[in-house]
């Protein structure tokens, strides 16, 4: 009886251990799963535009990084128009609606208020690489940073290579023009060239002489800005630029309807002559397809046209397009004296236009760690390499390893001539000290949007350019004053000492 | 009069104005129509009257007449209205005329492959209309499109349709044509099936034309539906917005800007709410008004037997 009593607490003991022991070793496994997947459970709200671009690479990482962290993506996408709006509504509603966002750079001064510093998290992830991201000013507001770089926005000139190489066209180009024809430094050249090409029969097909974007709300703006950047900046004397194209530092009076600009919206407005029929109605993308199909002997843009002319289906100018850096100009416009300053070589800054997509946390997000975790996943070393050298990411290198492995470009089909002058030109645009940031003031998409609706009506003949600057004007003045000149000018001084500007 | 006289009256008040049994049931429709339109739309009329900044933070200062004020020396809405009232007028004009026509010539029970034909034509109202907008966008396209290819075949070098300051409204209104047509034919269809066959029969064998039938039988006698199809048609004409912002995006210029796209970019893409809103109602305002017109138009030649 006693030994049986004995046989039933030692198997009742040991029962007793072994579901310990169980619960211990599960428990100890879920402990070693939560430490190796820090976001299980975590679902995390990510808003962009839809695919391809910038959605695109949001839906490649999305299984790998569940897969590392155990955390979910609900992808949130809303037409590019709407984007700001949406994205400002829940800021401005409190709601915690979104754990990360993708937004262009251009709204960092609406949105820096409702965003969570990043600061002390990217100092403790020395995954990222930090050090090997070329562009970041435009990712602080003051010393703060606010955004991860997720890439390199830029803009730069196209042109067919074989066009230029043909003895024929050099031969009747410097007898129209009195200079050999060669890849354009000026803005005048560039004209010229478009000129001299347009109407031209290249194997049995009449080509036209250059694209950009005309259309409001087809980026226009940056179009414009692109030309008149170099008629309006002065390099100051640390190198980095004078704030010539916007707003005057001092009192927040625009700047965009002085004879620098005026000469810039004059020369944008003959390009629209020499460019295919329709071309008014252009927005960016219309430009970079356009320029594929090998109709158009030269083009300025952003890198897209780039990865367009080499990587789209059906392309024809594949091996045969030279990227160059953005023409400039002899003469510059010094805002302050009033007067045009001359140069002998022309002055070329470069145009950072739009600055490049930026993830970003908002202050209201649950899951901040999660949310930075999969920022840095996004922007890591080697998921970024594969997002800009991917076709329709809207992604463009930003990081020195991008410029330097090219058998990943190699790999995703680009041709070795196109590439090495892709890269230069890219990787010159974005470290060059003489580089112009693009306006990121509250009110920068009505400040936008009052120039498109301006240039597009000169465009239509509807307006002179004088008269569409001047109106511009009075409008950025109006606008200038609805969100307070003084709030205006003090956030447009920050703005200029976070990207290095002199005055 | 006794206590119980005086009351009486009182009970069968109460009992008339009871709330009916079931009424409940209606709340949670009442609330959606609330929360979703009826709170929107005073939101946005207390928007219009208000001083609107969004820089930090919403904020709403009641009681202005700014907005108002603006609107009305605004020469880019009276342009984009300007442009919607001749889209309206076009598209809808050219819908009626070509539907009444089809209606006409596919009433005919004895025309041959009749079936066939109303169904072929009812494809374009089945489509998406931002489809359609693509696809029209490329068919325009001076380069490659296939409209300029034809015409190029034919020794005709054709116009920019989308990019010419004069044609790009019309091009537009064109789409809209294509592809509303066959709801005006439907409707006006239907209401020709209603007309009595003996009444033409008989009009033909007093010796009518084929015009006089239709300006003196056929159109007075489908009136009615030919006014709730232009009605619908009007109303759903002056909100265009998808078509023109894909197609041309208001361009060239502001020359196919319709007031509904000048309140997108208005409120959406500058983020002006206050003022956003305010041209949302000019436009509803416009709306209302000609509605309000074509019905008293329409009533005024009834009584005068003009219809």
């Amino acid at each position: 009886m006693k030994s049986r009593w004995h046989r039933s607490v030692l198997a009742q003991a040991g029962g007793l251990i072994l579901v310990t022991a169980s619960t211990l070793t599960v428990y100890a496994g879920s402990n070693v799963q939560a430490a190796s997947k820090p976001c299980a459970g975590v679902t995390l709200n990510v808003i962009t535009q839809p695919p391809p671009y910038i959605a695109g690479p949001v839906l490649r990482v999305e299984k790998a990084w569940d897969a590392k962290t155990g955390g979910k993506i609900n992808l949130i996408t809303v037409p590019y128009s709407e984007l700001y709006s949406k994205i400002m509504t829940s800021f401005i509603t409190g709601t915690n609606s979104y754990d990360v966002i993708l937004f262009g750079s251009d709204w960092l001064g609406d949105f820096y208020p409702y965003l969570r510093p990043l600061n002390s998290y990217v100092h403790h992830d020395p995954g990222l690489k930090w050090q090997n991201i070329l562009y970041t000013k435009n990712a602080y507001w003051g010393k703060t940073l606010y955004a991860m770089p997720l890439d390199g926005d830029n803009m730069a000139a196209y042109y067919q290579r074989s066009l230029f190489a043909n003895k024929t066209f050099q031969s009747e180009f410097q007898k129209e023009f009195h200079y050999p024809l060669a890849a354009p430094t000026t803005w005048n050249q560039y004209l010229n060239i478009a000129k001299f090409f347009d109407g031209k029969v290249v194997n049995g097909h009449k080509i036209y002489g250059d694209l950009g974007a005309y259309q409001r709300g087809g980026q226009a703006f940056w179009f414009y800005m692109a030309i008149a950047a170099s008629y309006s900046t002065l390099k100051g004397p640390n190198g980095a630029p004078e704030p010539g194209l916007f707003f005057n530092p001092t009192n927040m009076d625009p700047l965009i309807n002085d004879p620098g600009h005026l000469a810039a919206l004059k020369i944008y407005l003959q390009l629209l002559k020499y460019g295919p029929p329709g071309m008014i109605n252009f927005n960016s993308e219309d430009v970079r397809s356009t320029f594929a199909t090998g109709v158009a002997a030269e083009a300025y843009d952003w890198a897209d046209t780039g990865i367009v002319a080499d990587l789209s289906k059906g392309t024809k100018v594949k091996g045969n397009t030279q990227t160059i850096p953005l023409p400039g100009t002899h003469r510059v416009w010094d805002y302050r004296t009033n007067k045009w300053v001359s140069f002998t070589t022309p002055s070329q800054p470069t145009w950072l236009a739009f600055g490049g997509w930026k993830g970003a946390i908002p202050k209201t997000s649950l899951h901040p760690a999660c949310a930075y975790n999969f920022l840095s996943y996004l922007g890591s070393p080697k998921q970024s390499l594969i997002s800009v050298t991917s076709p329709a990411t809207g992604f463009n290198p930003y990081r020195v390893h991008q410029f330097t492995d090219l058998k990943a470009w190699y790999k995703a089909g680009y041709v070795k001539s196109d590439l090495v002058p892709y890269l230069k030109v890219l990787k010159h645009n974005i470290t060059d000290p003489f580089q112009i940031h693009d306006l990121a003031i509250p009110g920068e998409a009505a400040y936008v949007d009052a120039l498109e609706l301006n240039t597009s009506e000169a465009a239509a003949g509807q307006e002179t350019p004088a008269q569409a600057l001047n109106r511009t004007a009075a409008a950025w003045n109006q606008i200038t004053n609805k969100l307070g000149r003084a709030k205006q000018l003090k956030l447009y001084d920050e703005e200029l000492k976070t990207f290095g500007m002199s005055w | 009069m006794t206590a119980a006289e005086r009351k009486a009256p009182v009970v069968a008040v109460r009992r008339r104005t009871r709330v009916q049994p079931g009424t409940g049931f209606l709340a949670p429709t009442v609330g959606v129509l609330f929360v979703l339109t009826i709170f929107p739309f005073l939101f946005s009329v207390v928007l219009s009257f208000s001083n609107v900044s969004v820089t930090n933070g919403l904020s709403i200062q009641f009681g202005s007449l700014a907005n108002w004020t603006q609107l009305i020396h605004d020469h880019e809405f009276w342009v984009s209205l300007s442009n919607t009232v001749v889209f309206v007028v076009v598209a809808v004009l050219f819908e009626y005329i070509i539907g009444l026509l089809l209606a006409i010539l596919l009433v005919q029970r004895d025309l041959r492959g009749t079936r066939f034909f109303r169904t072929v034509f009812l494809i374009p109202m089945t489509l998406a209309s931002v489809a359609i907008a693509f696809t029209w966008r490329m068919l325009y396209n001076p380069a490659y499109g296939a409209i300029d290819a034809f015409l190029r075949a034919i020794g005709i070098n054709g116009p920019v349709w989308l990019g010419n300051t004069h044609l790009a409204l019309l091009s537009i209104a064109a789409v809209d044509v294509w592809e509303w047509t066959p709801f005006m034919f439907l409707l006006l269809l239907a209401g020709l099936q209603g007309i009595p066959a003996e009444t033409l029969e008989a009009a033909r064998v007093d010796g009518a034309t084929w015009w006089k039938s239709v300006r003196y039988i056929i159109i007075p006698l489908v009136w009615p539906v030919s006014v709730a199809g232009i009605l619908l048609r009007m109303i759903a004409a002056f909100q265009v917005f998808g078509r023109i912002y894909v197609m041309t995006g208001g361009g060239p210029g502001i020359t196919t800007q319709s007031a509904t796209l000048y309140a997108f970019y208005t409120g959406v893409t500058e983020f002006n709410l206050g003022y956003g809103s305010t041209l949302a109602l000019a436009l509803m305002v416009v709306v209302i008004v000609a509605a309000m017109l074509l019905l008293a138009v329409t009533r005024r030649s009834v009584a005068r037997g003009q219809i």
